[in-house]
């Protein structure tokens, strides 16, 4: 294997270890929070889902709103 | 404005200045200084970030929205709850694990240093001529409406901004953030409540609600599908979760707000809850507007809204004609006035038939009175081609002035004047930032103390404070405020969301690819913008999926290299 070839998979090899501490740092992220649960609600889940929800009745207020009063 | 208003407006403003200027007095370290030592509770976190989103621009151009084209604008922010709902789970996690000063830094640690340089320096593009435009919108607006000098008025506000920004830093814009968004809610609670008192007796709160929506002023929601339709529910929905997870996930005005945050608990919180509260508030203030929109079918309303364009048009050649055409829109909204209260009168006797005739009758009325509004814009165009044509801006705080009682004018103004205040400071406080956290500190001076980067930093907001002034002074007649700033965010956030989903969600994808995307993804925006009549808030996906398919394309091309 030439020396060009050889420094060519060492900066692949290089990369993927980045890529690979990243990923890593992110999933310790993710951790840190699936510990860390919210003060209020309960779960994270629980408090993502009434976001979410609420939204839906918004639009749907709205939709009904713009209906009732343009009639 | 009365003596009254003069002692409320500067009574805030002086209580809002000394106050952030107090807080933010003692910032011995960097991290203090730029992230208030990363000790913020979820409910100043959440105030934060709606105070920097909501400039003076919100309060004053989106009631004229609604009074010109009704609600719609509200779709603009379906999808930011989502966005909120996403930040919190990705984003959020991965910013306070780093522990990051900027939301650039992070690009670095997963890229390199290129795409963190191109990236910050889109922000600092960007957000740098959005800085100027949110001093200058409202400094226009008073100085046309009260009269006051426009340079005097931008200086004040960007002055006192600058001032308290580089003194106390990200504490002091946090701490009057919250301040701020007191005044400002209490200022459009009472302008609203003040709107509905001001509304004829024998009308009630319901009647003036069905007024508004039989006139097209209630049009919330529209789920027709059209690409060059500004604000309908898909572009509202699509167009505005890109926009929104852009600006709150990768623009750093808005990243260091949510970076102060005690934990991660306390970050996202004030993300979700903004998620919670922002359509809402939206929906209030468009309504508003709408309500306004009431108050002048039993008032009579000037024909434009702009006084400095009006008064243009009253001493030019087409005087006469301005006159006759002032005449027929007062004889053309008495006409409407009655046919309002026949709708009315129609509606509480039950009669399904008369209320059908009278709202036809009503919907004619209306036509003419636009038809009048239309042929004044035509003549204007014709005295002055360079005219200003849109008054949505206008049409909000000629009413505050004109029919509000003393004390409330001086309300609303601090509140409006606080809203500039809020924004203004977190971009100052963000673009500081990111010149010495991505530039001097990167670049220039890696070793330097604490105490240094922290004269770096104030140095650093000063000199971003005076390019907003500078560039508020310089700038020219821009006709829509809002869509300006919305439009020039969209030339810049797809590219820039693009190159963090890269970040977030394509481990494989390196940073020359990435580079070389954002540079393909940017040219593809500004050619969109340039040559195709599509909506600006299309320009987002179109941005970001250019990013993330050119640089899927190239990965392997560089890779192979």
């Amino acid at each position: 294997m030439s020396n060009e070839q050889a420094r060519a998979n060492e900066t692949k090899r290089t990369d993927e270890r980045e890529v690979q501490r990243v990923a890593a740092d992110e999933r310790d992220g993710e951790r840190i929070v699936a510990d860390e649960p919210p003060p209020i609600g309960g779960s994270w889940t629980t408090l993502y889902t009434i976001v979410l929800v609420t939204l839906g009745v918004l639009i749907i207020v709205f939709y009904i709103f713009t209906k009732a009063f343009s009639r | 404005m009365r003596l009254l208003d003069w002692c409320v407006l500067v009574g805030f403003l002086v209580f809002v200045v000394a106050y952030g200027v107090w807080k933010g007095r003692k910032n011995r370290d960097l991290d203090e200084y730029i992230l208030a030592n990363r000790g913020m509770r979820w409910h100043t976190v959440a105030l934060s970030i709606m105070a920097t989103q909501a400039s003076a621009i919100t309060f004053l151009s989106t009631p004229g929205q609604a009074y010109t084209d009704g609600m719609r604008f509200i779709q603009f922010y379906l999808g930011l709850p989502i966005a909120m709902v996403i930040l919190s789970i990705t984003a959020v996690p991965i910013y306070h694990r780093l522990k990051v000063y900027t939301a650039y830094e992070y690009l670095e640690r997963r890229f390199d240093l290129k795409t963190r340089s191109l990236t910050g320096g889109l922000f600092l593009i960007q957000r740098g001529l959005a800085g100027g435009l949110t001093i200058y919108a409202p400094s226009l607006i008073f100085s046309v409406i009260m009269g006051w000098p426009l340079n005097t008025v931008i200086l004040v506000i960007g002055g006192l901004v600058t001032l308290y920004t580089a003194t106390g830093g990200t504490k002091a814009v946090e701490h009057t953030h919250f301040q701020q968004a007191l005044i400002i809610t209490c200022g459009m609670l009472t302008a609203f409540f003040t709107i509905l008192y001001l509304l004829p007796r024998d009308v009630s709160f319901v009647e003036a609600t069905y007024v508004a929506g039989k006139l097209g002023r209630l049009n919330a929601i529209d789920f027709s599908f059209d690409l060059q339709n500004r604000y309908n529910f898909w572009s509202g929905l699509i167009g505005g979760l890109f926009v929104a997870l852009s600006y709150f996930g990768t623009d750093q005005s808005q990243v260091q707000r949510y970076l102060t945050g005690k934990s991660v608990a306390q970050s996202r919180l004030g993300l979700l809850f903004n998620g919670m509260v922002k359509v809402p508030m939206q929906f209030f203030i468009l309504f508003l507007g709408a309500m306004v929109f009431v108050f002048y079918q039993f008032v009579p309303s000037p024909v434009f809204f702009n006084p400095s364009e009006t008064e243009k048009l009253q001493t030019g050649q087409y005087a006469a004609e301005f006159r006759a055409l002032e005449t027929q829109h007062s004889e053309a909204e008495a006409a409407r006035q009655q046919e309002v209260r026949r709708v009315i009168e129609a509606m509480r006797a039950g009669d399904s038939r008369a209320e059908a005739e009278a709202d036809e009758s009503l919907q004619a009325a209306q036509q003419r009175v636009g038809k009048v509004r239309a042929d004044a814009v035509a003549l204007m165009q014709r005295n002055d081609k360079t005219a200003n044509t849109n008054d949505t801006n206008y049409v909000f705080l000629n009413f505050v002035i004109h029919y509000l009682p003393a004390g409330v004018v001086g309300l609303v103004i601090a509140a409006i004047f606080c809203a500039s205040m809020s924004s203004s400071s977190a971009e100052l406080n963000s673009l500081a930032t990111t010149t010495v956290i991505d530039v001097y500190r990167r670049l220039i001076k890696r070793d330097a103390s604490e105490r240094h980067y922290v004269l770096v930093s104030k140095l650093a907001t000063a000199f971003w404070g005076c390019f907003a002034m500078t560039f508020a002074l310089n700038v020219g007649n821009l006709s829509s405020l809002v869509e300006t700033v919305n439009r020039l965010g969209s030339l810049f956030y797809g590219t820039i969301l693009g190159i963090f989903l890269l970040a977030f969600y394509f481990k494989r994808i390196g940073g020359t690819a990435t580079f070389y995307a954002a540079i393909v993804g940017e040219a593809a925006v500004l050619l969109c913008a340039s040559f195709t009549p599509i909506a600006f808030l299309w320009y987002n996906v179109v941005g970001c999926l250019a990013v993330i398919m050119a640089a899927l394309v190239i990965n392997p091309l560089v890779r192979r290299r």
